[in-house]
């Protein structure tokens, strides 16, 4: 029996590890084309990913919501950073795949009067089926995938390490994004993103 | 698969609860305590391997974090139903987003809210040596149940699955007597 024990313990480990990967699809791997889409955005107009790529030579594809108290600590952030790039062909793509049936503050509507209201200069796109939530694998809020101009995933992750301000350390982000444009290899391509589990639809 | 799992979760060691108290593992805010201390990387891996004679659930949570605070009813009565079968270790990363007073605070208010039978601390430390130290995926809630032994056996990304925690420690239990 002792002997069983210690012959099934790795492999009963191993199980566990394999359940830890959870239950979402995996993340959109490094080196591969961003999922396409065409969503509904806060100023009424539908975007696609392809006006964003022909455009510029980074897009930042960011999955965030309006509830989600980390996303709200990255809102002035991420407005900082669009800032920072406005003269520069860096593309900033906010998506919003939370259930509004789960977090009503997460409706279309609620988007479009949170976007009027910060005076958002980059687009805020409806994700209502999740269906390119689920393409990117995306599981967080806020959580980025970088697509150079071909379309293809170069980071994804964190925006950096730290939501205080005065604590940050690495700014993951904007380094792949300096890299990006000045060609240069991404060093740091994949972080792991923390914060609020989106919003999944419950099963009906 | 749980009887195998239930087996490494026994592992008795011989006096280990009094050399857990000789060494004085208290780095965690013990049941009731208002004020959970804050604890770094190495308290908080030193805590999993300290002898000790039940499992321990170690729960990462933020106050935050709406199903974390909706889990806690949960491990309520998951700690209240195994007082002497399970240790529950309730780790805050509040402080990935506020400053560790504000922190403090925001933990305190919740347990007044939601008074607990189990332990809490705060962790203060960077997210990547946490990460890197825990395996966290990335969200919360995240639970690791380590055996008396300290061996890591289960990951829980997401809310405790009661029912099954419990019939591990049913087993558990049963084998050891």
């Amino acid at each position: 029996m002792r002997r069983r024990t210690t012959l099934a313990l790795p492999l009963v480990l191993a199980l566990a590890a394999t359940a830890f990967a959870g239950p979402n699809d995996p993340e959109l791997a490094i080196g591969t084309k961003g999922p396409g889409f065409e969503l509904m955005g806060t100023d009424g107009k539908k975007h696609a990913l392809p006006e964003f790529l022909s455009k510029t030579k980074a897009t930042a594809v960011v999955f965030t919501c309006n509830t989600c108290p980390y996303s709200k600590a990255y809102e002035p952030v991420l407005l900082e950073i669009a800032a920072q790039y406005a003269k520069q062909p860096v593309s900033f793509v906010l998506i919003n795949s939370n259930s509004a049936e789960v977090q009503p503050l997460d409706s279309f509507d609620e988007m479009v009067k949170l976007a009027k209201e910060k005076k958002y200069p980059f687009v805020y796109l409806h994700d209502e089926t999740q269906a390119i939530a689920t393409a990117y694998g995306a599981q967080r809020t806020p959580h980025v995938f970088l697509l150079d101009a071909e379309g293809v995933c170069r980071y994804r992750g964190r925006i950096d390490d730290n939501a205080k301000r005065d604590e940050v350390q690495t700014h993951d982000l904007t380094t792949a994004i300096d890299a990006l444009l000045a060609g240069k290899e991404i060093t740091t391509a994949e972080t792991k993103a923390f914060g609020c589990t989106i919003k999944w639809r419950k099963a009906s | 698969m749980h009887d195998q799992v239930a087996q490494s979760l026994l592992m008795p060691r011989l006096g280990a609860m009094l050399l857990a108290t000789l060494v004085g593992l208290g780095a965690c805010g013990g049941n009731g305590d208002p004020t959970p201390p804050a604890v770094g990387l190495e308290q908080l891996q030193e805590r999993t391997r300290a002898p000790r004679d039940r499992p321990l659930l170690l729960v990462f949570w933020a106050t935050w974090c709406d199903p974390c605070v909706a889990e806690i009813p949960d491990l309520v009565t998951l700690q209240t139903r195994h007082q002497d079968g399970l240790e529950i270790l309730s780790v805050s990363l509040d402080v990935f987003l506020h400053p560790i007073e504000q922190s403090r605070a925001l933990v305190q208010a919740q347990l007044e809210r939601t008074p607990t039978p189990y332990e809490h601390c705060i962790y203060v430390g960077t997210q990547d040596a946490l990460f890197a130290a825990f395996e966290l995926p990335g969200g919360i809630p995240y639970a690791l149940l380590f055996d008396a032994g300290g061996k890591l056996v289960r990951h829980f990304n997401g809310r405790v699955p009661v029912e099954e925690l419990e019939q591990l420690l049913a087993v558990s239990s049963h084998r050891s007597l």
